[in-house]
């Protein structure tokens, strides 16, 4: 019978779509590990039975044998923290990779230290593919976003999205103009270029949590099924999920253990589906693999190369066991760099119990970030911010109320110590760009230095660093307008520094505080000078006046938080000599002083004596102080002084003497060093030698700079 | 100068790298070169070995196969001889084998005649016995009887004796009484005798009422 040559093409046809769609179904199997973080064991001998990643190695090789790792494919943090790996700089991980087939690697956040100068010069003349999308150096791509993989005829692209916890070196950052460009406007255009190239179904490894890559997904329908690993480790609400399947029947597998490998077992048709995942524990398998005695060969060679670099001894700290952690870190960084607050993320210094000899391996293996350390001031506001944040990271030096034993105070500035990463997280919750200085050692750098000389890094605590003292010298300078309607008796004089008639006058106020202080003793030296130009309504001419010189030296002896015994020492006198006299008044008290967080007084026994024009017997009394500040609204704040000292002269108890003084002000600030004011000073003075009182109610408005500096 | 320090910074980890694993290849290429050499020289003795032993081998082959041929021979000759040793052998069985025959049937006859004798021996030997055995058995009774006699004899014997016993142990007490009573006796002349002498001595210690 003969066929005609229509019903020949029909059958062909026919044949070779049958073909087609037998070759269009195939199963995947995938291997998938992630979190290997570098972790070689650093003993040579028996590295074959102990050596977790060369163990992993005998599983992947046995798991490819048995053809179940079409594709191996990891989720990234494989470079980092590992001691061997750090020393080698990921080559002899890159090398892993290489040798036991793995086809892609996904950047993660911890993987970057290793720097990406040093990952593309690493990837360079090896199979394994380091895939990242959005990370770019000066707008040009850096990573490969996807590789390729055929199977059955179909091409199955594998594309990496990395976390947003990736966070670039300062000093790639500075020079190569390193950044993350946001994911999925890169998305849109790896779809155009995986349509170009016929690919069909396409893996997402991806670092972020599931709840974003649900996000991602969602409108990304060319995205068969997603991969979540290396920064997210599983947690979803309370618990840990290991897969989840969205309402379109596409999965995100989800690898949750770093110590085990993952088999996925896909079904490649029209869609891709999960027919099988999980996960297992790797276990020593004997091989002869050439591939494997040629990598064991080299990471031998490597491990001896660190032994001989790294396992000198630094500093021998005795039998005594010392346990390290991200706490001694922040202490040494404070000491090393001055700063009152140190801050730590988290898991930055492994705990390890060290004893006798220290060597730089375990420095390098106790590591677990390392980036530059910045220094940068935050002021008190910020201050409190930051330790309200409840972020993961540690806060030495400050509970969030007090640093180095005082109130913070929401103005002032405070020295802080950071590695890079947690800065630009600083710089998050403050919600502003921080001026830093950075110090070009990073922490192993520190830790090193500091283990060879003061090992502060293994002191039980911190607390030597608040005896460090500081100085603060605040200024006060007011330019105020004055009127004053004074009433007196006849026969009394005006007490020292304090008008004897009517006026009005401008002139300026100013104060100067100058603190020394630590943890335990503050000194306040105070100069403080009233200097008018007088206009009397009496005789309508002008004087200039030196009005009051007053020095103070306050001795606070910080013992507990709210009850601090002083002792003050006070010398009121005039500037320009008044009637060819220049009165001198000293005032010697102790006692408490309580603080509170808007109010503070202080409450001594003491005495007040004149000492020059004229010299008189002392005057013992007590002597009671209220200071308080209220800030309202945002600009404003209310102030209360309040001055009293009541006094005995002699041994007469009839001689009693009064000296009051109140101010009530009320202040809007402009910015940080200018505000106007309005105060309200009312003196009184009560002398029983004359039986007579005086008074001085004043109203006062005045611009008020006002600047501080603080001498770390 | 941040610039430069960023630089510097960059450009020390990469040099670091660089030379670790440069530092790490060279070791590995510096191993892999002693190894090749190592196997070089292994091939080159082994090659001089390969000679040798074929050049012994091929001497072992013509000594095997002169020592074969000589075997060959020999076993010729022995076979032969062999043969004619097993003919002769044959004979000589035949020859003894009949011997052997007549001696066992004059052996037998010897046997039967012996063991007839035997027997007849044996019959008189029983009978003679049984005789003696009969006159024995007689002569025993005679004897338990006068034994039962001489029994009876010695248990009368042994009852007057025991009549004769007790009479000596009432006799016996009786002599023990009578020397109790004597010793009561002597005990009481003996008292008497002090107090007589007592007396005697009161009396003559007095004076006299004259």
């Amino acid at each position: 019978m003969r066929l005609r040559p229509v019903s020949l093409a029909v059958i062909v046809a026919a044949a070779l779509k049958i073909t087609a769609s037998i070759a269009l179904s195939a199963d995947l199997s995938v291997l998938l590990t992630h979190n290997l973080e570098g972790r070689f064991s650093l003993e040579e001998k028996g590295q074959d039975e102990n050596d977790p990643l060369l163990i992993l190695a005998q599983n992947i090789l046995a798991e490819r044998r048995s053809g179940k790792a079409d594709l191996f494919l990891d989720l990234g943090n494989a470079f980092y923290p590992g001691a061997l790996s750090k020393y080698s700089f990921g080559s002899a991980v890159m090398d892993y990779f290489d040798y036991f087939g793995c086809d892609a690697s996904l950047i993660s956040s911890r993987d970057l230290r290793i720097g990406i100068d040093n990952l593309e010069f690493l990837q360079k003349g090896r199979k394994t593919r380091l895939l990242a999308t959005g990370i770019a150096l000066k707008g040009d791509r850096l990573f490969t976003p996807y590789i390729i993989h055929s199977r059955g005829g179909n091409a199955v692209a594998v594309v990496g999205i990395p976390s947003g916890k990736i966070r670039f070196d300062i000093a790639e950052k500075n020079l190569y103009g390193a950044e993350m460009t946001k994911g999925a406007a890169d998305l849109e255009g790896i779809r155009a270029e995986l349509e170009t190239a016929g690919v069909r179904h396409v893996i997402a490894l991806s670092g972020l949590a599931v709840g974003e890559t649900m996000a991602l997904m969602t409108g990304r329908p060319w995205i068969s099924i997603a991969i979540c690993g290396g920064d997210y480790t599983g947690e979803l609400f309370a618990g840990k999920a290991g897969r989840v399947d969205l309402a379109d029947g596409r999965s995100i597998v989800i690898l949750n253990e770093k110590r085990r490998y993952y088999l996925l077992e896909l079904s490649v048709g029209a869609g891709m589906e999960v027919r099988s995942f999980a996960g297992r524990l790797p276990a020593p398998i004997k091989t002869d693999d050439p591939a494997y005695r040629e990598f064991s060969n080299r990471l031998t060679l490597w491990k001896r190369k660190f032994r001989d670099e790294e396992d000198r001894v630094i500093v021998d700290i005795g039998p005594e066991p010392v346990l390290t952690g991200d706490r001694g870190l922040a202490c040494l960084a404070r000491d090393r760099f001055n700063a009152e607050i140190g801050l730590v993320e988290h898991g930055t210094i492994t705990p390890v119990s060290i004893g006798n000899g220290v060597r730089a391996s375990d420095v390098l293996n106790m590591v677990g970030q390392d980036f530059y350390l910045f220094t940068f001031n935050l002021n008190g506001a910020e201050l409190k911010k930051v330790c309200q944040s409840d972020g993961p990271f540690l806060v030495s030096g400050s509970d969030g109320k007090s640093v180095q034993g005082y109130p913070i105070v929401d103005s002032r500035m405070y020295r802080a110590v950071a590695p890079q990463a947690l800065f630009e997280r600083v710089e998050q919750i403050i919600a502003h760009e921080l001026s830093y200085t950075n110090t070009w050692k990073n922490i192993t750098d520190i830790l090193m230095d500091d283990l060879k000389g003061d090992c502060a890094f293994l002191a039980d605590d911190c607390r030597g660093l608040d005896d460090r003292f500081r100085a603060t010298v605040d200024f006060h300078l007011s330019n105020f307008y004055d009127q004053a309607l004074v009433k007196r008796g006849d026969d009394m004089d005006e007490p020292p520094g304090q008008p004897g008639e009517t006026y009005r006058r401008w002139g300026l106020e100013n104060r100067v505080d100058i603190t020394v202080y630590n943890r335990l003793h503050q000194f306040i030296l105070t100069p403080y000078m009233l200097y008018t130009v007088l206009h009397t309504r009496d005789d309508d001419e002008y004087y200039y006046q030196n009005n009051l010189l007053r020095g103070t030296f306050v001795y606070n002896l910080n013992l507990a938080e709210h009850i601090k015994p002083y002792h003050k020492s006070q010398c009121d006198t005039v500037v320009r000599v008044v009637n060819e006299h220049r009165p001198v008044l000293i005032r010697e008290t102790a006692g408490a002083n309580f603080t509170g967080e808007i109010v503070s007084a202080k409450l001594g026994l003491g005495f007040e004596k004149r000492v020059h024009d004229p010299v008189q017997i002392p005057a013992y009394g007590m002597e009671a102080v209220i200071l308080a500040r209220i800030p309202f609204l945002r600009y404003f704040s209310y102030g209360l002084t309040f001055d009293s000292f009541i006094s005995l002269q002699g041994s007469d108890t009839g001689r009693r003497h009064i000296r009051s003084q109140i101010d009530n002000s009320l202040s809007v600030s402009v910015n940080r060093f200018l505000a106007f004011s309005l105060k309200h000073r009312w003196f009184y003075l009560y002398s029983r030698d004359y039986r007579e009182e005086y008074r001085n109610s004043q109203v006062i408005t005045s611009a008020d700079l006002k600047t501080d500096f603080k001498i770390f | 100068m941040e610039q430069l320090r960023a630089e510097n910074s960059l450009v020390k980890k990469r040099l670091m790298l660089a030379e670790r694993e440069n530092a790490v290849l060279k070791d590995e290429n510096l191993q892999l070169k002693s190894e090749r050499k190592q196997l070089l020289a292994r091939i080159e003795k082994l090659e001089a070995d390969i000679a040798s032993l074929d050049d012994r081998y091929k001497k072992d082959i013509a000594l095997r196969d002169g020592q074969y041929r000589d075997l060959q021979l020999k076993n010729d000759v022995l076979s032969r001889e062999s043969s004619e040793k097993i003919r002769e052998l044959s004979e000589l069985n035949r020859s003894t084998e009949s011997r052997l025959g007549a001696e066992i049937v004059r052996l037998n006859d010897e046997l039967r005649r012996l063991q007839e004798s035997y027997t007849k021996e044996r019959e008189e030997v029983r009978n003679e016995n049984a005789r003696r055995e009969l006159a024995l058995s007689r002569e025993l009774e005679s004897i338990k009887k006068t034994a039962a006699e001489r029994e009876s004899e010695a248990a009368s014997l042994k009852v007057e004796l025991a009549s004769m016993e007790r009479r000596c142990e009432n006799l016996a007490k009786t002599i023990e009484d009578g020397e109790r009573k004597l010793k009561d006796r002597e005990t009481e002349t003996q008292r008497l005798r002090e107090r007589i002498d007592a007396l005697m001595n009161q009396a003559a210690g007095k004076p006299s009422c004259q």
